[in-house]
Order: C-alpha cells, then sequence, then structure tokens
C-alpha cells in the first residue's frame, strides 16, 4: 500500500539514468556557434522598438482637434473682419447722361387684348378714341385681284362710311 | 508775307469746310416711319352683343350685312413702318395682313398705304391719318365669326417728330 518505491530502488534506477546519460551525452557547441548565438541575441538587442500600437489612434484624434480649432478661429476671425469700405466716386466725376429710353417708334406691339391698349401709352393712349373715316376721306388709288380666288377689295357702294369689302372680279 | 497769311487762312478755311461736310455726311439720316395700328374685330350672326366702341360700325354694317348682329373687338397690333417696306399683321387663326406704306403724311395729313387682306387681292389708298379703315374680309372663323379688321396711321401733324 505504500505510493513510493524503497529507497535502494530509487537509488539503483538514479545510477542507471547517469549511466545512460553518460553515454548519450550530446556534444558541446563550439565556440563557432557560440559566437553566431551571440550576435543573434544582439542583432535583436540592438533593433528599434516598435511604437506601441495603442497611440497613434490618439496622436491622430489629437491632430485633427487641432485642425479643427484652428478652422474655426479662423473662420471666426475672418466673420469679425468688416469688409473693405466701397471706393466712391466724387458726385462730379459720376456720369451725368439720361438713360437711353425706346422712342414710340422703336416699339412693336404684336399682338394685346383690346382690354389691355390703353394700359399702354406710346406718346398716346395705344387706341384711344376709335374714329373712323367718314365718306370722302378715303381715296382709292389702286385695286388688283387676288390671283388665285379673283376676289377684289373695293368700297362697298351706298356706304357713308367707306368700307372696305371682297367684291367678284369683273370679267 | 500776305501772300502766306492768305494762303493760311484760305486752307483753315477749306479745312473746316470739310470737317463740317464730313460730319454732316456721317450723321444717320433719320428715317421716317408711320406708325400703323391694326385692329381686328369679329362678327358674329347669332350673338347680338355688340361692343359700345363698335356702334357706328355696326350700324353702318348691318346696312348690306344684314346677317351679322353682333361685333366685338379682338385684338390690337401696332408697328412703326418705314417707306416702301412691307409687314404683315397676324389677325386671327392664319389669316393676316400685309401693309406697306407707300408715302408718309403729305401736308393734308394724308397718308398712302398698299394693304394686301387675306384672299382679297390688295387695294392702295389714301387716308387721314388717326382714322379706321375698316376692311370686311370673306374669311370665318371656326366659331362661325366673321373677321374684320381695320387700320389706322399715325402720326398725325401734331404729333410728328420735329
Amino acid at each position: 500500500m505504500n505510493a513510493f518505491p524503497p529507497q535502494d530502488d530509487r537509488n539503483d534506477d538514479l545510477e542507471q539514468l547517469a549511466e545512460v546519460f553518460r553515454r548519450h551525452a550530446p556534444a558541446v557547441p563550439s565556440p563557432v556557434q557560440w559566437q553566431r548565438v551571440q550576435q543573434a541575441v544582439t542583432r535583436a538587442l540592438v533593433r528599434p522598438a516598435a511604437p506601441t500600437p495603442g497611440l497613434r489612434p490618439f496622436l491622430g484624434m489629437v491632430a485633427a482637434l487641432l485642425l479643427v480649432a484652428l478652422g474655426g478661429i479662423l473662420y471666426w476671425t475672418s466673420l469679425r473682419t468688416a469688409p473693405a469700405p466701397l471706393a466712391l466716386l466724387p458726385t462730379e466725376q459720376l456720369p451725368s447722361e439720361p438713360f437711353a429710353v425706346a422712342q414710340a417708334a422703336e416699339i412693336t406691339i404684336h399682338a394685346v387684348e383690346i382690354a389691355d391698349a390703353d394700359r399702354i401709352v406710346l406718346g398716346r393712349f395705344l387706341l384711344g378714341q376709335l374714329e373712323f373715316a367718314r365718306a370722302g376721306e378715303i381715296e382709292v388709288v389702286e385695286t388688283r385681284p387676288d390671283p388665285a380666288e379673283g376676289w377684289m377689295p373695293t368700297i362697298a357702294p351706298q356706304s357713308a362710311m367707306p368700307l372696305i369689302v371682297a367684291s367678284a372680279q369683273e370679267p | 508775307m500776305r501772300e502766306l497769311l492768305r494762303l493760311f487762312v484760305g486752307s483753315l478755311l477749306a479745312l473746316s469746310g470739310l470737317s463740317v461736310g464730313l460730319l454732316y455726311a456721317c450723321e444717320k439720316p433719320t428715317e421716317k416711319k408711320v406708325r400703323v395700328s391694326v385692329i381686328v374685330i369679329l362678327a358674329s350672326e347669332t350673338d347680338a352683343t355688340t361692343d359700345p366702341k363698335l356702334e357706328a360700325l355696326a350700324a353702318e354694317i348691318r346696312k348690306t350685312k344684314s346677317e351679322l348682329k353682333g361685333f366685338r373687338l379682338f385684338k390690337m397690333a401696332c408697328k412703326s413702318l418705314p417707306l416702301d417696306q412691307a409687314d404683315v399683321f397676324e389677325l386671327i387663326d392664319d389669316q393676316s395682313a400685309t401693309i406697306k406704306i407707300k408715302s408718309t403724311a403729305d401736308k393734308l395729313d394724308r397718308v398712302r398705304l398698299e394693304v394686301h387682306p387675306p384672299s382679297m387681292g390688295k387695294i392702295t389708298y389714301s387716308t387721314p391719318c388717326g382714322k379706321f379703315l375698316p376692311i370686311i374680309t370673306r374669311f370665318k372663323t371656326k366659331k362661325g365669326e366673321h373677321l374684320l379688321f381695320a387700320i389706322r396711321v399715325q402720326p398725325c401733324g401734331e404729333d410728328k417728330p420735329k
């Protein structure tokens, strides 16, 4: 029921183990191998340490905040700066020519509702008084029939007011 | 010395005259224009309503064309026309009248003009300033209204350009 073997047995085992180690002992490294190992260790120690990854985001945020603050200051300054005063010409140097105004003869009214005609004034009201010519005031100089349909404009006979009507061309 | 002075003064006067002549020649001549107004009138055979401004004309037309009962003013156009330059006045639908000033106002304030009413050949007449001459065409609109138009020329003596 004893969990450990007797002391003599353990001594025998250790001696056997030592004997096996002596027979198969590993070769001692040569001075050249030791030198290589030493150089590798030295190189590793000389290489600069990489920056701590947690520091970069913090530095970026600080730079961004600084830029935003700088932009805000510039904008605020520009708002506070008064605009340059306008250079006003002396009164005597101002152009004194009258505005170019169209003459009545330069205006063409292509179409206007009759109700609005007298809202336009070209020297006088556009429609004004509707006065028709009286008998004897119109002198017909020449009439020519329509070449296609043969109708000709003539003064309506027996009319106190001259009216131009279409009449069939005389043969 | 006196000869030289005469030559100098003579040259100066000649140059002045030449300059004045050139300036006068370069100045744009004032173009005579006549303002032509055209009113478009529609006459109905069914609607007896007549514009009060057209009562006198309507009464005169009804003497020969009793079927025309009502008269109304439709629209107006106004153009300043130079001499001998025809211009087209749109009336209604695709109907138009061509008007040309043949001579500007004479001493009696009369203007001669040439008119091509739609489908009626042409008429040349002289008219006093400021008065309309009505022309009854043969055209009827889609609504059955008869097309009339009247022509007036201006300016008259009192408002001619000086």
